[in-house]
């Protein structure tokens, strides 16, 4: 299994792929390959690349939206460019599992997301990793 | 008197004063209205062919009359569209609130020509004859309490004006009914003018409204701000609105967005530089206002005003009023809004513009509390991050130790032990968004700067300066590392750790050479030694010259590089704030390679 995960504070997501790794370890039942980004323009390239053999990006949402992620006009302070992020890829690979992983509630976003069968919400601050690694690995 | 002087004589009645009337007060538009003014006054002449007349209303904020109609026959190419204060016989009519009626207009030194037929000229008032206005109370002992007071005057609305082509046009038994009906117009017009301020006023909140519920947290309050200001300016006829903003140590006010026709940007700038007061101790009318909470509506020649302003913008010329803008949940005052406009047609501040401008205090501080909210906000997310990495964590060594080498329980047990240690930080920071005060003790002491603020500063972060890839060093002579100063640790403290947040979170990510932060202490060389520098050293991405006045500004944020870091712009704000508290300050000496901050503390406390 191929996951990304990308959080410019990369250590907050340590523990996570950490337990994910022990899990998949002690499974021994598949290979875990986890990639990190802390920028979502090299993500970004990263996925237009590779995007085919990904399986799940976990994404989070309020990050710097580097080159081509930061609207000015709809979002002067940048809360939001993961998710202009989640739109592009998901023009681009419509089945990708996409989990946004974040401490932002945003009505708007919570209702897109819902109305996607390919990406889940989850927050930051409920989230723990034994609960991430039983969502991803069962 | 010319023969024809009886041909222009009046040949109406009761009746037809009263149907013009009755038009009149079932017309909502303004300039409408004034038609009818225009044209029932004229119809009522027996000698039209021989009379042309205009219509004109007084625009407050450039001290105009704009002419809005004139007479269908025989009227000339007016080339003007509007009269000045101060011109010609219509011009001094509404200055003076009288009929002007001159039966030969070359021998009227203030006649001025704008049709070579005219002989005679009539000019009347539109006003409103008794409205009350507010003002100071005349008083030499200044540094008194100030009152004000109200008094019954005439307010111009606009002025109608008749010429005719012979001498001694207008005969006395005009003047009644021409100016009832002027006076009748002056009435309706100023209840449909106010009826729009209203209606404007709840647009202006209806569109802030509607841009916080667009963009949320994403609010740039100084826009929101500087457009609030512009907008009730122009179009509830102030040439000056100007707010003033209490800082949160409460020291000082502090202008923080002004409007007028008559400033460009940079002077505006230049203006906000000039208008900072100690709410204690100046004399200047906005410390009064603050420290005494009443409305007032000076005169040109009180002494509270900034001799220095007051003469560079030229606010003798104004009209002004300065309103008190106060928190109703805390009743402190925190800050003024001041607003004018020009001395001239008009001469008083009405009540009528003292409640509009009460209801702009209020959407002023509906703006301010919406930028409270919305900085408490970006300082709670701060929060959020190391609690729920250090919950992540406890909820991982719980569920794994077993399966967990030392080494890597260890590494958990400093990464939560780090987080807690940012979380002390970030809950002072809320802490003194919220309430101006920071209550982690200790609060006061002995504290030498070498070992317990310079050294402790950087040792409490190592680890992760060392993990993020940063140098750190710092250079103190000798003879200074002994040097103790009585200080709030706690403050100085959360000031080093704002510098250290931004170096860490500003770093230049191309250079990797370049992450260095270096800490120098010097004595003072212009203050015989009384002051301790320490200067900041930080190599990262720099600071926008164009920002260097606004970086200190609560939730300012640079545009540039919102998209490169994500921040909530409290950090040198309140390192600012607090310097202030401790008796120093904090400067910016370099904008980049490196970006210099000094702190100035004082050796010893007065």
């Amino acid at each position: 299994m191929n996951i990304i995960f990308i959080d410019d504070e990369i250590e907050c997501v340590e523990v996570y792929k950490e337990d994910l790794e022990i899990a998949a370890n002690e499974k021994n039942s598949e290979l875990l390959n986890i990639w990190t980004f802390n920028k979502l323009d090299e993500a970004y390239k990263y996925l237009e690349v590779n995007g085919n053999n990904i399986d799940i990006v976990i994404l989070d949402i309020m990050m710097p939206g580097g080159a081509n992620f930061y609207k000015k006009d709809l979002d002067p302070m940048g809360l939001k460019s993961g998710f202009y992020f989640y739109q592009e890829v998901r023009k681009q690979y419509p089945n990708l599992d996409i989990r946004l992983f974040t401490n932002v509630t945003d009505s708007e976003m919570e209702r897109l997301i819902q109305d996607d069968p390919n990406s889940k919400i989850y927050y930051k601050d409920v989230l723990l990793p034994f609960e991430l690694t039983k969502e991803i690995l069962g | 008197m010319g023969s024809k002087a009886n041909s222009l004589q009046p040949i109406f009645d009761n009746s037809q004063l009263q149907k013009i009337m009755k038009e009149m007060i079932c017309c909502s538009d303004v300039d409408d209205l004034l038609k009818i003014l225009l044209n029932g006054s004229w119809h009522l002449m027996s000698d039209k062919q021989h009379c042309y007349g205009w219509v004109g209303k007084l625009n407050r904020v450039t001290n105009k009359i704009e002419i809005i109609c004139t007479t269908p026959t025989h009227a000339p190419n007016l080339e003007v569209n509007e009269i000045a204060y101060g011109k010609g016989i219509t011009a001094q009519a509404l200055a003076e609130r009288i009929v002007k009626n001159i039966p030969d207009v070359s021998k009227d030194p203030n006649y001025v020509e704008y049709w070579s037929k005219t002989k005679s000229e009539i000019a009347i008032p539109i006003m409103v004859e008794k409205v009350r206005a507010v003002q100071n109370v005349s008083d030499d002992k200044r540094t008194k309490e100030k009152k004000t007071e109200t008094i019954e005057c005439r307010k111009p609305i606009g002025v109608l004006n008749f010429e005719s082509e012979n001498i001694g046009g207008f005969r006395e038994e005009l003047h009644e009914p021409l100016m009832l009906l002027c006076i009748f117009a002056g009435e309706v017009i100023d209840k449909i003018n106010r009826s729009l301020m209203l209606e404007t006023l709840h647009q202006i909140e209806k569109n802030i409204q509607k841009r916080d519920d667009n963009q949320k947290n994403n609010i740039d309050y100084n826009a929101v701000m500087n457009d609030l200001v512009r907008q009730t300016a122009k179009k509830l006829s102030f040439d000056i609105i100007h707010v003033s903003e209490v800082d949160r140590g409460r020291k000082n006010i502090n202008l923080t967005c002004a409007y007028s026709s008559q400033y460009s940007t940079q002077s505006i700038e230049i203006f906000k530089k000039l208008a900072r007061y100690s709410i204690q101790d100046s004399h200047d009318i906005q410390a009064y206002i603050v420290r005494d909470g009443k409305i007032e509506v000076p005169d040109k020649q009180d002494t509270r005003f900034n001799k220095e302003l007051y003469d560079k913008f030229g606010h003798d010329r104004y009209i002004r009023a300065f309103i008190p803008i106060i928190n109703p949940s805390s009743n402190l005052v925190v800050g003024t809004l001041e607003a004018g406009f020009l001395n001239g047609f008009d001469k008083h501040m009405y009540e009528s513009d003292i409640d509009l401008l009460k209801r702009i205090v209020d959407l002023i501080l509906k703006t301010m509390e919406r930028h409270r909210t919305v900085l408490i906000n970006k300082a709670i997310h701060d929060i959020r991050s190391p609690v729920s990495a250090v919950r992540s964590n406890c909820s991982f060594l719980y569920n794994r130790v077993e399966s967990l080498d030392n080494k890597m329980i260890r590494k958990k047990a400093k990464d939560m032990f780090n987080n807690c240690e940012s979380l002390r930080y970030s809950i002072a920071q809320l802490e003194y968004a919220l309430t101006s005060e920071i209550t982690r003790i200790p609060k006061s002491g002995n504290v030498n700067i070498f070992t317990e603020i310079i050294v402790k500063s950087i040792e409490e972060r190592r680890e992760r300066l060392n993990k993020d890839g940063f140098v750190c060093q710092y250079q103190v002579p000798e003879e200074l590392r002994s040097i103790n100063i009585n200080t709030d640790i706690a403050k100085i403290m959360q000031v080093m750790h704002n510098l250290f947040d931004n170096a860490i979170k500003y770093r230049n990510k191309i250079s990797r050479d370049s992450w260095n932060i270096n800490i120098e202490m010097r004595e003072s060389t212009i203050d015989n030694g009384e002051s301790i520098e320490i200067y900041f050293y930080d190599y990262g991405i720099g600071i926008n010259k164009k920002n260097k006045d606004l970086i200190f500004d609560l939730g300012f944020r640079d545009p540039d590089i919102i998209h490169l870091v994500n921040g909530s712009g409290l950090g040198l704000s309140i390192a600012r704030d607090l310097m202030l508290e401790l008796g120093g300050s904090i400067e910016l000496i370099a904008y980049k390679d490196p970006t210099i901050f000094m702190l100035k503390l004082l050796k010893f406390t007065r």
